[in-house]
């Protein structure tokens, strides 16, 4: 029986489009007869002790890279070890595997739109100023929108705190919309506000750029964007069992992404 | 609700609940401990260097002085075992593997029982344990034991009705056969019991906390813990909340009665109400078919959540119902905190969330009295399968908060660090 691996960094726990993506992932390859088996791993070396492992038990036949970059080494590495490879790639990655390719201009298009129809005179994207998780792909996008005035970006800490008090004070001057890279940050944004006295949406209007648990938990629901986790992981299943089939079967694009509309907007 | 702390007399219980306060305490000193105990310096001194030896607890480095010499901080060794969790369900078969802090370290998901016979599934699901370890590189020595969480009813005796859909598992003991199978030592509940444990354990919640968890798949469950532990009633069949009747002339249920909760929220009536309107079906691509229940339900709940206003309206009738149930478990249980887990919430989780706290906070009985927190679990869409994998280590770590089942009385299994 064929099974698919994949290595999922410590990071990504509680990621809720890494959690759809992976849970839908499954799907395609139950239904053909396969398994999906996932590791987690801290770092790159981990990862790699991982990968090697795998090949010295065997068992699995592909493996899924979920944020393949531009050169990406794995992607021989895994070559080298016996594996098919498939992956999850943004648009101005090149690769040389069948991958799903994510947009991220999508993202910002939908976002563009959504604030578009949105009353508030000012939008600001908070991001941290040490990059984070965001991967240079969506740092370029974010960079080009603010380029073209979608909205401008505020550099924050990682310290949840402090940037929530950098991104409250911006708003001091006249009501915005305060785009969170984080759903934690957008969560903690949404209690200090109201702590303030500020009225949520009126005064204050809060947007995730990942919808997940927190966003949809918090006493007023946090508008987010949804980037279709379980659509691109059932992509990504499909892909895997072509290229375990000896198919190429190329690159398929992401779904668009959507905006959840929540209460703090 | 609450409980308050009360030390069993021997001094497997002290260790045990001085284990469970590290669990839920994070990082902890000796101090605290103590403090929270209500212990001597000298018994937490001495159970902590048990519990060190064993490998259960490390120290990770030093608190902030309070005069004098800083504090050694405390706190669970997460490789100091690991336990394996199975959610056995009709579609698919999870497993994860978690280390003592509840932590996934990996999993594996292959298709599910389907009309599959159980000794044929139990040798399948032991050669899966086997190969997820071996995948993870696991040591057989340092997996504690297995949890398995089913969809179904106790049924006495060791049988279990873990599948709507095939029968032959009404009269099979899974546990009994599973543990002979992968030479591990085998503990099952529910589903919704499994994800309440999930929640307690996972998201470090003290022992002093009562809550409940709604749990929807394909149906619904409830589980409460009480004290640290998981509730069972008089046949271990405590929560099941999908038969409570919330429509006394609703549509019949399979179990008999009629209108019952799930007949009129869970998954298959929110895609059946969706597959009546040609629209709608047309839009979302939705199929009859029985084998897309959850591909029909996903894309319901996504286009709920992406503003679709027929899809909304399915979604709030199925929450409205949910919420009526919920209110029902908070005036009966006197309860303050609820949790909302399962694949069913994940898309449209907010809608529900919405629905049940609106209901709740404007209905329950003690609504003056104190607030009732309703929440989205944290451990998500494997939250039956990362509570199974909980319900093996409570059982080793802090055997004070064991609960049996019944049948578990019989058969009780001894678990090993």
């Amino acid at each position: 029986m064929s099974s698919v691996g994949l290595a999922l960094g410590r990071s990504t726990k509680g990621d809720s489009f890494v959690t759809s993506l992976v849970h839908a992932l499954a799907q395609p390859l139950i239904d053909s007869g396969s398994r999906l088996i996932t590791a987690s791993v801290n770092d790159a070396s981990d990862e790699d002790r991982i990968f090697e492992h795998w090949a010295e038990v065997g068992g699995i036949s592909a493996v899924g890279l979920l944020d393949t970059r531009r050169g990406d080494p794995r992607v021989a590495r895994l070559r080298s070890l016996g594996f098919a490879v498939v992956a999850i790639v943004d648009t101005t990655t090149p690769v040389e595997v069948p991958a799903v390719v994510v947009d991220f201009d999508a993202s910002i298009a939908v976002l563009r739109e959504f604030l578009a129809a949105r009353s508030l005179p000012r939008a600001i994207y908070v991001a941290r100023s040490d990059a984070g998780d965001a991967t240079p792909p969506h740092r370029a996008a974010i960079a080009a929108a603010a380029a073209e005035n979608v909205f401008e970006v505020l550099y924050v800490a990682h310290d949840t705190d402090s940037a929530i008090v950098t991104a409250l004070s911006a708003v001091q001057s006249g009501p915005a919309t305060l785009i969170f890279e984080s759903d934690i940050q957008a969560a903690a944004a949404f209690t200090a506000a109201r702590a303030r006295g500020l009225r949520v949406p009126d005064d204050v209007a809060i947007i995730s750029w990942s919808s997940s648990i927190v966003c949809q938990s918090t006493s007023r629901s946090i508008t987010a964007i949804n980037r279709r986790g379980g659509e691109i992981g059932t992509l990504l299943g499909g892909l895997a069992l072509g290229a375990i089939a000896g198919e190429d079967p190329g690159l398929v694009s992401a779904p668009e992404p959507f905006v959840v509309v929540g209460e703090t907007t | 609700m609450s409980t308050a702390w009360k030390f069993g007399r021997s001094s497997e219980d002290t260790r045990s609940a001085i284990l469970d306060m590290v669990r839920s305490s994070g990082t902890v000193s000796r101090v605290e401990l103590a403090e929270m105990s209500g212990l001597t310096a000298t018994s937490i001194t001495r159970v902590v260097k048990s519990l060190i030896e064993d490998g259960l607890v490390i120290e990770t480095g030093f608190g902030d002085s309070t005069g004098g010499k800083r504090p050694s901080l405390l706190e669970l060794n997460p490789r100091g075992g690991y336990a394996i969790g199975l959610s056995l369900d009709d579609e698919r078969l999870t497993y994860v593997a978690a280390d003592l802090g509840g932590t996934v370290v990996g999993q594996l998901v292959s298709h599910g029982i389907g009309q599959e016979a159980p000794r044929e599934t139990v040798e399948r699901i032991a050669g899966e344990i086997d190969d997820l370890i071996l995948q993870l590189g696991i040591p057989r020595e340092h997996v504690v034991g297995v949890g398995i969480a089913g969809a179904g009813l106790d049924l006495g005796a060791g049988a279990e009705r873990l599948s709507l859909t095939a029968e032959e598992w009404e009269s099979f003991a899974v546990q009994e056969a599973l543990e002979s199978l992968a030479g591990f030592p085998v503990l099952r509940d529910n589903d919704a019991a499994c994800a309440a444990l999930g929640q307690y354990w996972v998201g470090r919640i003290s022992a002093t906390q009562d809550f409940a968890t709604l749990y929807m798949s394909n149906g619904f469950g409830l589980g409460l813990m009480t004290g640290g532990r998981v509730s069972r009633g008089t046949s271990s069949n405590v929560g099941e909340i999908g038969h409570l009747l919330v429509d006394v002339n609703g549509p019949e249920c399979w179990c008999g009665a009629r209108g019952c909760l799930e007949m009129l929220a869970a998954p298959r009536a929110i895609v059946a109400q969706a597959l009546s309107d040609s629209s709608l079906t047309s839009r979302l691509d939705l199929v009859d078919d029985e084998s897309r229940l959850r591909d029909n339900f996903n894309a319901i709940a996504r286009a709920a959540a992406a503003g679709d206003v027929t899809s909304i309206d399915i979604m709030e009738q199925s929450a409205r119902f949910v919420a009526a149930a919920v209110l029902s478990v908070v005036n009966l249980l006197d309860i303050d905190r609820i949790y909302l887990a399962g694949p069913g919430f994940a898309d449209a989780g907010a809608i529900f969330v919405r629905s049940v706290r609106d209901v709740v906070s404007r209905f329950a009985r003690t609504r003056a009295v104190h607030a009732v927190q309703i929440e989205l679990s944290d451990p998500g869409l494997d939250a039956a399968a990362i509570g199974a994998a909980t319900l093996a280590l409570q059982h080793v770590l802090t055997p004070h908060t064991r609960s049996f089942r019944q049948t578990d009385l019989h058969a009780n299994p001894v678990l090993r660090v």
